[in-house]
């Protein structure tokens, strides 16, 4: 099965891979947009992008506007190459 | 990897990859409003008018036609450029103002990327349109400047479209198909006007209201 050996095991979960979904088609893109989108509660989503900037998935920015820290997230070429294959192989898997 | 559904997850992706790249937070209650404010401007310019807010009558077509007097012509033609600057320019501020509320109810920054391609697929077309129809006046081509603007409006929406609601490319072609219509019934400029600035966007308002700002 050739849509299997695509997949990425770092996206079995549904937050990982709404959170590359979102990452792929943004810019810079902040903590609580993000949070906001895919309608988790605080803390719920510090651990997944954590999971993902460590395999280099994702660039984390923190900064402070004011004095408010403003966290965020974008994807990485690594990361959209992943993301990308992972994509082909649902596709794959779904057309067989 | 065995439980994973593919469907589901690719409808997953696609609607996130929709949503965050999308700008949707206009509230259709302001987009109604302009289509009145519109509708109000274009009146009070089209029937100059019962409420003479000027003391020169100089109907619609006298002035596209240029059959009045010169020095009547220019202050009537101030006078609608800036009932229009008006309008346009208070329908801006109540769009900013209210996405700028229903952003911040969503937790999100009005000024993402998504909002500021949507700014800019609408206003390359309008704002090269706005420098276009000031060369018009210029030109004395004022029968032309009605539809001018509803056609590059329509551009503006349509390519805005693919950034923010896909519904905006039906306002689009409409203002386009209005703004070529009022090309040829160049009399009537103004009316195509009302229908498209006013009608059109009433109709949108009412459609975003009810579609999405009631969920």
């Amino acid at each position: 099965m050739e849509g299997f050996s695509l997949l990425n095991k770092a996206f079995d979960s549904r937050v990982r891979l709404g959170l590359m979904s979102i990452l792929s088609v943004n810019d810079w893109i902040s903590y609580k947009e993000v949070k906001n989108l895919l309608d988790l509660t605080d803390g719920n989503l510090a651990s997944h992008v954590q999971a993902l900037e460590k395999i280099n998935f994702l660039e984390i920015k923190k900064q402070f506007i004011g004095k408010k820290p403003l966290t965020t997230y974008r994807i990485t070429p690594i990361g959209k190459n992943a993301f990308k294959d992972h994509i082909s192989g649902l596709e794959k898997l779904i057309n067989k | 990897m065995e439980n994973s559904k593919p469907e589901k997850d690719i409808g997953l992706i696609k609607d996130l990859m929709e949503k965050s790249s999308k700008f949707s937070n206009l509230s259709g209650i302001a987009v109604i409003a302009t289509g009145f404010l519109a509708i109000v401007g274009a009146s009070l310019i089209y029937f100059d008018i019962g409420i003479s807010i000027s003391e020169i009558h100089i109907s619609y077509a006298e002035l596209i036609n240029q059959t009045a007097n010169p020095d009547s012509l220019l202050i009537k033609l101030k006078l609608l450029v800036s009932i229009a600057s008006l309008i346009l320019s208070s329908s801006l501020i109540l769009l900013y103002v209210t996405a700028k509320i229903k952003s911040g109810k969503q937790g999100i920054k009005l000024f993402n990327s998504t909002f500021s391609r949507t700014l800019k697929s609408l206003f390359v077309p309008i704002f090269s349109g706005g420098i276009f129809c000031l060369f018009l006046l210029y030109h004395q081509m004022y029968g032309l400047v009605a539809p001018a603007t509803l056609i590059f409006y329509g551009l503006g929406l349509v390519s805005a479209s693919k950034y923010s609601y896909y519904e905006l490319e039906f306002l689009g072609f409409f203002e386009l198909v209005l703004g070529i219509l009022s090309s040829y019934y160049m009399g009537s400029g103004l009316l195509f006007w009302i229908i498209g600035f006013g009608l059109g966007h009433i109709i949108f308002g009412l459609f975003i209201h009810f579609k999405y700002d009631q969920q």
